[in-house]
């Protein structure tokens, strides 16, 4: 069974097709690369797969289970982490408080229970998972500091931990190396061949075409809400139809 | 203790619980200018109760109290779609029409209201605020806490982590609500009568502006608002007829040297650190 599965996946704002007719599936703990030029899609695309934005027409599917209408948190709590383009971190909470919110969910309550007397076995086992989490992103000596006091790579780092939180099947990470310098990335690609050997599905967008040649297993080339080539960044590298995406049609 | 100093802290009491209803919604980034409404309805209703039906006067109280969080808990649900501006403008509009509702109902006295309301003691005040303080902290500590804070902080970015966001900004109008209620029933048994006129908009605004003042962070602030802006009508006394103008004047000058309020987080827990050696 696929992980996640787009049958048509349609999405217009007044005339523009944001997305036309989307075909696409995701399979075992792989990453993909989803690219394309500014206003191909591709965060719109996320913001559909994570119920922010409805399609206009066609479906997703997510481990066999229709999900097209299902609010935001419902897709989250059902195992679709993402993060921002801009990054959208819980400002004034810590480091740590910022990924506790995302494992609230998970946590053994209800009710009066949660203000009373939280704790106990379910409530360690959250604790051990996020000093893993925080660990794995190297923020663990930091977790105390207010998240708006780190750094802007370290935020980034931060808003994949708290996804991560949520203990997702699959994960969208919008432009996670924007504005880092290269020991940042490549310690950044690093911990998310980590977490793929977690079993993890990961999609993520970005525009550092060598990267992601070199890092993904597989690649979606979108342009103009066209999903308008895929496969291995082998098969892609002479697709005509992406070099003139990126490079404009050549003139006969 | 005094009757005099005895009856500013029973007040005292009254507006911190107005403070707390007001803090535990705004903690969810939401702003009600309504809560005078919650306050009409725990008062009326536990008056009517007192009164016309003769029960003991901590069971009206929590009664009414649960009456308030139903009615805030059914209007959250409507007017929580709509946030900013027009959610303060609807939150006012609810205080208005529920006041404009208790003028016309005649059950409890129209708009001469009901008399004969008593039994407001010092320690049940002080027994409440006890209680709501304790249940505030746990909440603060509590998972539930940060679902407020991140839904208060970034309302997308809450949903996608997993936030329920419109369960848990009900869930803020429902408690703000019953503490409300409970400070309208110990207000009304306090004054000895209660009438439409208590809860006009001016009560609803006291209470977030005591919020704000002592800083929305952490309910503390609230707390602390609440009892510095009622004590200090008292202490300016002597200035006799200028002291509402310095009290005023007061005000403007806080929120500019302390724009986040007396209390912030960064400020109790770099206290707190301070104490641990």
């Amino acid at each position: 069974m696929s992980t996640l599965e787009l049958k048509n996946l349609s999405k217009g704002f007044g005339g523009v097709r944001a997305l036309d007719k989307i075909n696409l599936s995701i399979e075992d703990a792989s990453v993909y690369g989803l690219i394309g030029p500014n206003g191909a899609g591709k965060t719109t695309l996320f913001n559909v797969l994570t119920g922010f934005i409805k399609p206009t027409a066609g479906s997703v599917h997510f481990l066999g289970q229709d999900i097209t209408s299902k609010k935001p948190y419902e897709i989250a709590r059902l195992g679709i982490a993402r993060t921002y383009q801009n990054i959208q971190l819980f400002k004034n909470m810590t480091v740590s408080e910022n990924v506790s919110t995302a494992q609230n969910y998970r946590a053994p309550i209800g009710g009066l229970k949660t203000i009373f007397w939280a704790g106990g076995k379910g409530e360690a086992k959250l604790n051990e998972n996020l000093e893993y989490l925080l660990d794995l992103m190297g923020l663990w000596n930091k977790r105390n500091l207010i998240s708006m006091d780190l750094s802007y790579g370290e935020q980034r780092r931060l808003e994949i931990a708290r996804a991560c939180a949520m203990n997702p099947k699959l994960l969208l990470l919008d432009e996670p190396t924007a504005g880092m310098n290269e020991v940042e990335t490549d310690q950044l690609w690093a911990r998310i061949d980590e977490l793929r050997r977690n079993g993890l599905d990961v999609v993520l967008v970005e525009h550092d075409m060598k990267l992601v040649m070199e890092r993904c297993d597989h690649i979606f080339v979108l342009n103009f809400g066209q999903l308008i080539a895929q496969g291995s960044p082998s098969e892609l590298r002479n697709n005509k139809d992406v070099i003139d995406a990126y490079l404009g049609k050549e003139e006969d | 203790m005094s009757i005099y100093m005895e009856g500013i802290l029973m007040q005292m009491g009254i507006n911190i619980l107005m403070a707390y209803s007001a803090f535990i919604i705004l903690a969810t980034g939401q702003l009600s200018l309504g809560n005078a409404g919650f306050m009409a309805i725990g008062a009326f209703c536990s008056g009517y109760l007192t009164v016309r039906l003769g029960i003991p006067l901590p069971i009206a109280l929590i009664l009414s109290a649960l009456l308030s969080s139903l009615v805030g808990v059914a209007l959250g649900i409507p007017v929580l779609r709509i946030r900013g501006f027009f959610l303060v403008l609807g939150t006012l509009g609810f205080g208005e029409t529920v006041r404009a509702f208790f003028i016309n109902f005649e059950p409890t006295g129209g708009a001469y209201g009901m008399r004969g309301l008593f039994g407001t003691t010092f320690e049940m005040v002080l027994l409440t605020v006890v209680a709501v303080t304790i249940g505030l902290w746990r909440i603060e500590q509590s998972r539930i806490g940060r679902a407020f804070d991140a839904v208060a902080a970034d309302e997308d970015a809450a949903q996608g982590a997993g936030v329920n966001v419109r369960a848990v900004k009900v869930m803020a109008f429902g408690i703000g609500a019953f503490i409300a209620g409970l400070a309208g029933g110990l207000s009304a048994h306090h004054l000895l009568y209660v009438e439409p006129g208590h809860f006009s908009f001016l009560v609803s605004a006291m209470a977030v502006l005591f919020v704000i003042l002592g800083g929305m962070q952490t309910f503390w602030g609230a707390m602390l608002g609440a009892v510095i802006f009622s004590l200090l009508p008292e202490m300016l006394r002597f200035m006799e007829d200028w002291r509402l103008s310095v009290y005023g004047a007061a005000l403007i000058i806080l929120m500019i040297l302390r724009p986040n309020g007396l209390l912030s987080r960064v400020f109790l827990r770099n206290i707190a650190m301070k104490f641990q050696f």
